[in-house]
C-alpha cells in the first residue's frame, strides 16, 4: 500500500471515528487506572475506617456508661454490700445453717429428729465464683401450722435457702385433728 | 492489525480496569483495617440491683 494512499484512509470519516474512539478508551483507562483509582480506593477505605471507629467507639462508650452506671450503685450501696455476703457466703459455713434451722424450730413444738448434710465439695477450688449447693435433709415432727411457719421463718432469713421437698405425713394410729405430723423437709443452702 | 480490533482490545482494556476499580472498592469496603482490643476486653455484662439489697436488708440477720 502506498503512503499517500494510508494518509488518505486515515483521514475518511470511519477511520477517523475509531481512532478517536480507541484514544479516549486507551486514555480513559490510563486516567481510571493511576488516578481515580486510587482517590477512590482512598476515599472507601477512609469511610470504612471512620465507620469501623465510630462501631467501635460506641462500644467502648456502652461500656464506659455500664462502668459508671455500675461503680455508682456500687457507691450508693457500698454499706449494704455486707449483706450479700451474709446471703450467700463465700464458704458453706454448715454450722451457720444448721443453727437457722435451730432457731427456726424454737419457738414452736417442732422437734427435730434427724439432720443430714449432703453435697458439699470442699476441694472444688476449679469453679471460682460460680455459685455451689448442699443439701441438708431434716425430719421432724409437728404440726401443720409449725411447719408453716417454719417455713415462713427459713424463707425469711438473710442467708439465702430453698426447699425444694417438703414432705408431710400423717401416722396412720393417730386420727385426732391436732395430732403430729411426720415432716421430711429439704434445705437447699449456697455458697460461692 | 486493523482499526477494528484495536477498537475491541482498547473496550476491553477500558472494561476490565473498570471492573477491576469495582472489585478493588468492593474488597476495601468488606475489609477490616482497624484492629482494637475491644473483642479481647472483659465485658461489663453485669447489673446489680439495688432492690436486692432492700429485701436482704428486711430479712433477719
Amino acid at each position: 500500500m502506498e503512503k499517500s494512499s494510508i494518509v488518505k484512509k486515515l483521514y475518511t470519516k470511519k477511520t477517523q471515528d475509531y481512532t478517536y474512539t480507541i484514544a479516549f478508551f486507551l486514555i480513559f483507562s490510563f486516567f481510571i487506572f493511576y488516578i481515580i483509582r486510587p482517590n477512590l480506593l482512598t476515599v472507601f477505605e477512609t469511610n470504612s475506617k471512620i465507620q469501623q471507629l465510630d462501631k467501635i467507639n460506641r462500644a467502648y462508650e456502652e461500656q464506659i456508661n455500664k462502668v459508671i452506671e455500675t461503680q455508682s450503685v456500687f457507691e450508693e450501696n457500698r454499706e449494704d454490700f455486707i449483706l450479700l455476703d451474709q446471703a450467700i457466703g463465700p464458704k458453706p459455713e454448715i454450722n451457720k445453717m444448721l443453727s437457722d434451722v435451730v432457731v427456726s424450730t424454737e419457738e414452736s413444738t417442732l422437734t427435730s429428729e434427724r439432720i443430714d448434710v449432703f453435697d458439699i465439695n470442699l476441694k472444688d477450688k476449679d469453679s471460682i465464683a460460680k455459685l455451689k449447693s448442699f443439701t441438708i435433709n431434716i425430719s421432724m415432727a409437728g404440726t401443720f401450722e409449725d411447719t408453716m411457719a417454719f417455713v415462713k421463718k427459713v424463707y425469711g432469713q438473710r442467708r439465702l435457702k430453698l426447699i425444694p421437698n417438703l414432705e408431710l405425713a400423717r401416722d396412720k394410729n393417730e386420727s385426732s385433728p391436732g395430732a403430729n405430723l411426720k415432716i421430711k423437709l429439704q434445705i437447699e443452702g449456697y455458697y460461692l | 492489525m486493523n482499526q477494528k480490533e484495536l477498537f475491541w482490545i482498547s473496550l476491553t482494556v477500558f472494561f476490565t480496569i473498570v471492573a477491576w476499580m469495582i472489585l478493588d472498592i468492593y474488597l476495601v469496603k468488606t475489609k477490616t483495617t482497624v484492629k482494637s482490643g475491644f473483642e479481647s476486653m472483659q465485658k461489663v455484662d453485669f447489673t446489680i440491683k439495688p432492690d436486692i439489697l432492700k429485701i436482704l436488708k428486711e430479712k433477719n440477720p
